[in-house]
């Protein structure tokens, strides 16, 4: 894989003029404020003072939300999405992996649901920065993505509220897996075991909703992971000895409590995580080096699951 | 009322017996089923050497011994009325010579380039995934079922239905790196 040091040169001169609309994004933000702040605010309060009705008050509050959003979350918007179109582009061409990205793009609800790892019911979903390519001789794709259920409750005046808790927010890598198999595995983080130790074990195997638990001889990951399988021998066919020190560095690096999912010879991996994928902070300048690393950092992560879990290996006839 | 207690008093050690003989039975029926398991790719490895020794007799001259031993071994481990511990033991002592055969092979650069071989390193390295696989699976089922046949209070029915401990499926890594490093670089 390409090194940050040798892509940052080249970037960095392709990055002037999205800067400069970085500079002129944080004027017009300040002039936005000083409206707000210097005019429609006092207004407000002489409006309030005046009238005496709390009505000026939302008046003054719809003014200053319609001025903030045409002056400048417009423009803002525009921007964030001209960083990824300019510099994640710029990024990905660079590292001459012939991987595609599209910004609004995501993996699809039913690769989503195919991997079974979530059972709540998908009632809202959406994504975007999609990624698509090959690393050595492994398809992967994977996109950042939020998840959301449905949930209905009824207050003690009978009243209905409905409200959508969101299951999965992160990353959603989906990679070729180098072995041929026909059921489904999946190791899913271990909530029960961690706290209630052998009783936790217990619920586990009578879990009716999942698949045959699969105990795993290795003590360490099994505090860590619950394996549930349709298939004993395919599971450890799957999850070798190996296989299962590479997740447990894995979910260590990516600091992350990591799903993975193994069906249809492919392997799902569904990373939680709170901090937003590539995403740009404006006080930053884009020619920064430190910023288009992160940025860098991110992708690369992404892919080298990869060879974290050695799917490049083809000993196998596959 | 006083029946329905006297019922529950009958009724409830019944059950649990049910419970715990059921539950003996479904443990020995996998690991029969995880027996099975293993026995299928080890078959599948067997098949496979026939073919394997054919490909690379005439460029391992060196290593005709190995060969015979291996082919031996094979014979041996396919010859019916051995028990299973004593089947475990010639594939385990197989398992060692295969690796040492697959350390032997780095001597013989030809063979890299034999598609023939190539494809059934292949279908070995696969094959051996799926015993690796296979004999763990069995490994964990033999110990929950030595758990309960020797675990209070199933352990009372277990001696009753005549249910015995069963071996579990070991291939120690010295009989893995039990190769001759020395007298593979002497002969040359």
């Amino acid at each position: 894989m390409i090194t940050f040091e040798q892509i940052f040169p080249e970037l960095q001169p392709k990055l002037k003029s999205l800067d400069d609309q970085r500079i002129e994004l944080l004027r017009l933000r300040r002039k936005t404020l000083l409206i707000i702040v210097g005019i429609i605010l006092p207004l407000t309060i002489l409006a309030l003072v005046i009238s005496r009705h709390p009505l000026a008050l939302f008046i003054g509050i719809g003014v200053g939300g319609i001025v903030y959003s045409t002056m400048y979350e417009k423009h803002r918007r525009k921007f964030k999405n001209e960083v990824k179109d300019k510099l994640i582009l710029q990024i990905v061409n660079s590292m001459n992996m012939g991987l595609t990205y599209r910004r609004s793009s995501f993996i699809s609800v039913n690769e989503f649901r195919k991997c079974g790892i979530y059972q709540q019911s998908i009632d809202k979903y959406w994504g975007e920065d999609f990624f698509e390519g090959k690393v050595g001789e492994t398809d992967v794709l994977f996109s950042e993505l939020t998840a959301q259920s449905k949930k209905t409750v009824r207050d003690s005046k009978g009243n209905v509220h409905t409200h959508y808790v969101t299951f999965f927010q992160g990353l959603f890598v989906i990679a070729d897996f180098h072995k041929n198999f026909s059921g489904r595995t999946l190791v899913l983080p271990d909530n029960s075991e961690q706290f209630l130790g052998m009783i936790g074990k217990k619920l586990q195997s009578m879990n009716f909703t999942r698949d045959e638990l699969v105990y795993m001889e290795n003590p360490e990951f099994e505090k860590k992971f619950v394996v549930y399988s349709t298939d004993q021998v395919e599971a450890r066919y799957i999850l070798s000895l190996t296989m299962l020190e590479r997740i447990m560095m894995l979910s260590e690096k990516l600091d992350s409590r990591i799903s993975l999912s193994f069906a249809d010879n492919k392997v799902y991996i569904a990373i939680p995580q709170s901090k937003d994928f590539l995403e740009h902070n404006l006080n930053q300048s884009v020619l920064d080096s430190e910023v288009i690393r992160n940025f860098y950092d991110e992708i690369v992560t992404c892919l080298e699951i990869v060879d974290d879990l050695n799917l490049n290996i083809r000993i196998w006839g596959k | 009322m006083g029946f329905i207690v006297l019922l529950a008093i009958i009724a409830l050690p019944i059950l649990f017996v049910v419970f715990i003989y059921n539950n003996l039975i479904g443990k020995k029926n996998k690991v029969e089923y995880a027996f099975s398991s293993i026995d299928v790719m080890l078959k599948k490895r067997r098949d496979l050497i026939p073919n394997l020794i054919d490909t690379v007799k005439e460029y391992m001259v060196h290593e005709r011994e190995l060969l015979t031993e291996i082919t031996q071994l094979r014979s041996q481990a396919m010859s019916g009325g051995i028990s299973d511990e004593e089947m475990f033991h010639v594939e385990k002592k197989l398992s060692g010579r295969m690796g040492q055969f697959k350390i032997a092979v780095e001597n013989y650069p030809d063979l890299k380039a034999n598609q023939n071989f190539l494809n059934l390193q292949a279908s070995l390295n696969d094959v051996e995934e799926q015993i690796s696989a296979s004999r763990r699976a069995y490994n964990a089922a033999v110990m929950e079922y030595n758990n309960a046949i020797e675990m209070f209070p199933s352990n009372i029915l277990a001696n009753k239905m005549g249910y015995l401990r069963r071996p579990s499926f070991e291939i120690p890594e010295v009989e893995r790196q039990n190769v001759d490093v020395k007298a593979l670089f002497n002969r040359e």
